[in-house]
């Protein structure tokens, strides 16, 4: 029933993305709650036994590891809440399903510091209520509880803009809450043997687009066992992506297959390709094959991450875990001091599984995790409980506050001392992300077409520009920032350091009283990321 | 009959003081390729910073040899029998050690000569050397003077602005200041000294940062009674620092000096120094 979930979601998961308010290129909802799901699938899987209470505890598990992004992290807070109430059952009845509503929909609000309404919380606390309501009411089947559910599901979804200001604006509902529906639905639709096709296909670009933002998570964040990335095309009647799906899973990882009777796109990583493009003809005929030695590249990413200076080679109380995108980030944080560098940031949300395995590759059994973004804060927060090493998170929402954190860092401090340290130190610096639109959009009086450069204020989307250059001086310009004395700008990889190094000489004569300094940070997507402190 | 006061050039001690408490100072030098200078005696401190910045020969340095110290102690022995020889931390120069020779060696010949490793340099030297030449006035016996300087340099503290550590690098003083190299910003270490050696203490991005942060520690010990400035090539940085310290703490001494060319030439240019130190409890 999960598994259908999953997969429903999966083709929903651009519709989901398409309703993110900001206009930054951030970590997709649709995307992130989907690949949590995988994570509890896989989980699910490995599971030997068939009882509800241990599967859900397995999918728990699972969900906690691959929690990714914020929406992620509460998903998994939901299951986790469902299996508490499930625990020792067999089999659930409708009694106790609404009970793993009930549960899910406390662990998630406890999941937040300060639960926000008119969010994915929303939607799940009125979908629980609907459904203790229709069990109360005498429904005692579990469709029939589910279906209440959705039903609210739905309708309080469409509230969600009168709850929470920014959506009314850009006029949307919220996405986390839309994620969690087409969940709730799928689960019901499965059940009830309804059909689940998607109703208009989803247009071509995105499609293509969403298939990229996927597959490419699952290159960056999965280390896989297997040594060939395949992908191919299978056209065809009568297919089912279903049955397609359940084949790869037995030939390898990272497994994607989405599509409909005519058309499948399969991504796999196995060490059997041709067993996998078999099994396509077999189907169907195939229309694209694509295969990539993924040992190979791994093999050349090693190498060339090996010989790095060895100035953070010392014997450390307490070890740090950034989370950073771009090479050059990486070395930057290397460089001062950083023990490890997850890869990941704005556009790729690392899992929780993923930062734990860099906070357990650390020496010492302190360790700080500077997440660098306020949609990884959470994923972070939840390796807490996961690991035997004490693991403390110092919220920083940006790589500028993550770089003053890190340079705040003293060994000769204790832990608590140091996070006051490095709290403190995130505070004075306040960050300007600059990059293009994806997305027409208006927040907070901000009016912004989908293409157009705009500045981000310390989360704030602060204005629109016609050149990155513009928007850097237009937004320091509008920043009050007393006593102030040095403006670091990181360029991105598709900017020029030529362009970079005059934007610096325009700041220098426009704020004598800065310095400025230019560092190549290699970040995607952002032309600058500048901190002035 | 008074015990004598020896230290050597690295306590960057004003000449007056030198003068009036009757401090015997024995140099180090500074070497540019193949040109010895003795601190204070052969070469300028303006004309030794002028030759680290524009000469091609990186500076580096020697510590007083066996024999220059017999040749200090020597013509001491003549009035006292008895001396008190403070010098820099031993963990950076061999200064201390070739003092220790020398002193066994006129031991033998019925001298009595007390080397103190002072654990600091410059700034924080003085304070164990003024405190030493004091007590030697006030007529206090070797025993106690040694006393006296032990308590001095344990309320000693020492913190350091570099604009580079690439002379404390170059200069394999380093210590675990190491830790800070290699950063890829632009980033001004503070450092201090513990237990003689080179501490990394803080990284902040900026001169203006790090001159807060030197007036935020000063003034965030409660019992401060003597300040110590030491610059290399900026001293309007040491007198923009003592003008604020001198309202914040109305009742400590504030001195500035211009660090000699030995500390200069591992520190480099832009140093500034702090030196403080706490009244006793």
């Amino acid at each position: 029933m999960f598994g259908a979930a999953a997969g429903w979601l999966e083709k929903h998961a651009e519709s989901v993305n398409a309703i993110n308010v900001f206009p930054v290129p951030d970590g997709d909802t649709g995307t992130n709650m989907f690949l949590t799901m995988r994570s509890v699938m896989e989980e699910a899987q490995r599971c030997p036994d068939q009882g509800a209470g241990s599967m859900m505890s397995a999918m728990s598990r699972g969900a906690l590891m691959g929690a990714r992004g914020n929406s992620g992290v509460i998903l998994s807070q939901i299951i986790r809440g469902m299996s508490r109430a499930m625990d020792s059952a067999d089999a659930v009845d409708a009694g106790g399903w609404v009970r793993g509503m009930e549960e899910g929909s406390a662990g998630a609000y406890k999941a937040v510091t300060k639960p926000a309404e008119g969010t994915i919380l929303t939607v799940m606390r009125e979908s629980a209520d609907a459904a203790r309501q229709a069990l109360e009411a005498g429904t005692a089947d579990i469709i029939g509880v589910l279906a209440a559910a959705v039903a609210e599901a739905e309708r309080s979804l469409e509230r969600t803009p009168t709850l929470l200001p920014v959506l009314a604006e850009a006029g949307v509902v919220d996405a986390g809450g839309k994620g969690l529906l087409v969940l709730l639905d799928g689960m019901t639709r499965h059940l009830s043997g309804e059909p689940m096709e998607v109703a208009a296909a989803a247009p071509e670009e995105h499609v293509g687009r969403e298939w990229l933002a996927v597959t490419s998570q699952l290159h960056e964040h999965e280390e896989s066992l297997y040594g060939y990335c395949t992908e191919f095309l299978i056209g065809g009647q009568e297919m089912e992506p279903d049955s397609v799906r359940n084949r790869m899973l037995e030939l390898g990882d990272s497994v994607l297959v989405v599509g409909d009777e005519r058309m499948v796109r399969v991504h796999v990583h196995t060490d059997d390709p041709g067993a996998a493009l078999s099994h396509g003809t077999h189907v169907g005929s195939l229309l694209q094959v694509k295969v990539d030695n993924i040992r190979q590249q791994a093999d050349r990413f090693l190498e060339m991450h090996e010989g790095q200076p060895a100035v953070a080679a010392q014997p450390e109380a307490i070890s740090t875990v950034a989370v950073a995108a771009g090479e050059g980030m990486a070395t930057v944080f290397r460089s001062v001091g950083c023990t490890k560098v997850v890869s990941g940031g704005p556009t790729m949300n690392p899992s929780t599984r993923e930062i734990l395995a860099a906070v357990e590759a650390c020496p010492a059994g302190d360790v700080i995790v500077l997440p660098n973004d306020k949609n990884i804060i959470m994923a972070a927060k939840q390796g807490q409980d996961l690991t035997k090493k004490r693991l403390r998170v110092v919220e920083t929402r940006s790589i500028a506050q993550g770089i003053a954190a890190l340079l705040a860092l003293n060994q000769d401090d204790d832990l608590d001392a140091n996070l006051q340290a490095m709290e403190e130190a995130r505070l004075g610096v306040r960050t300007v992300e600059v990059c293009r639109a994806v997305r027409s959009t208006s927040v907070r009086g901000v009016k912004v077409r989908e293409g157009q450069i705009i500045a981000i204020v310390d989360d704030e989307l602060r204005l629109a520009a016609e050149t990155a250059e513009e928007g850097v001086l237009r937004a320091l310009e509008g920043i009050e920032a007393e006593g102030a004395s040095l403006v670091t700008l990181y360029y991105g990889a598709d900017t020029k350091q030529e362009e970079a190094e005059a934007l610096a000489g325009l700041l220098r004569e426009t704020f004598p009283a800065y310095e400025v300094e230019v560092v190549y940070g290699g970040q995607p997507h952002y032309n600058y990321i500048v901190s002035l402190e | 009959m008074t015990v004598r006061i020896v230290t050597d050039s690295t306590a960057d001690l004003p000449l007056q003081f030198a003068h009036e408490l009757g401090i015997a100072v024995v140099p180090l030098s500074v070497i540019f390729g193949d040109e010895v200078f003795r601190e204070g005696i052969d070469i300028s401190h303006d004309l030794f910073y002028d030759k680290m910045a524009h000469g091609k020969v990186m500076p580096t340095t020697s510590a007083p040899s066996v024999g220059e110290f017999l040749e200090a102690y020597e013509p001491l022995l003549k009035e006292s029998d008895e001396i008190v020889s403070l010098h820099l931390s031993s963990k950076l120069s061999a200064t201390y050690n070739n003092a220790c020779q020398a002193a066994q060696i006129l031991a033998d010949r019925g001298a009595r000569i007390e080397v103190i490793d002072t654990r600091v340099v410059s700034l924080g030297m003085t304070f164990a050397v003024l405190a030493a030449a004091r007590a030697a006035r006030e007529g206090c016996d070797i025993d106690q003077i040694r006393a006296v300087v032990e308590r001095t340099i344990g309320r000693i503290r020492i913190y350091i602005m570099l604009d580079t550590l690439e002379y404390l690098r170059r200069g394999g003083r380093i210590g675990r200041g190491r830790a800070f190299l290699g950063a890829m910003l632009r980033v001004k270490p503070l450092l201090s000294l513990r237990d003689g050696e080179v501490h990394p203490e803080e990284r902040v991005r900026t001169k203006a940062m790090a001159m807060e942060r030197l007036y935020q520690i000063a003034t965030s010990y409660h019992n401060v009674q003597e300040v110590a400035l030491g610059y290399s090539t900026n001293p309007q940085d040491a007198h923009d620092l003592k003008v604020r310290l001198a309202k914040a703490l109305p009742h400590a001494n504030i001195l500035v000096t211009r660090v000699g060319p030995v500390i200069g030439a591992h520190g480099g240019p832009g140093v500034l120094g702090l030196g403080l130190l706490e009244g006793e409890e």
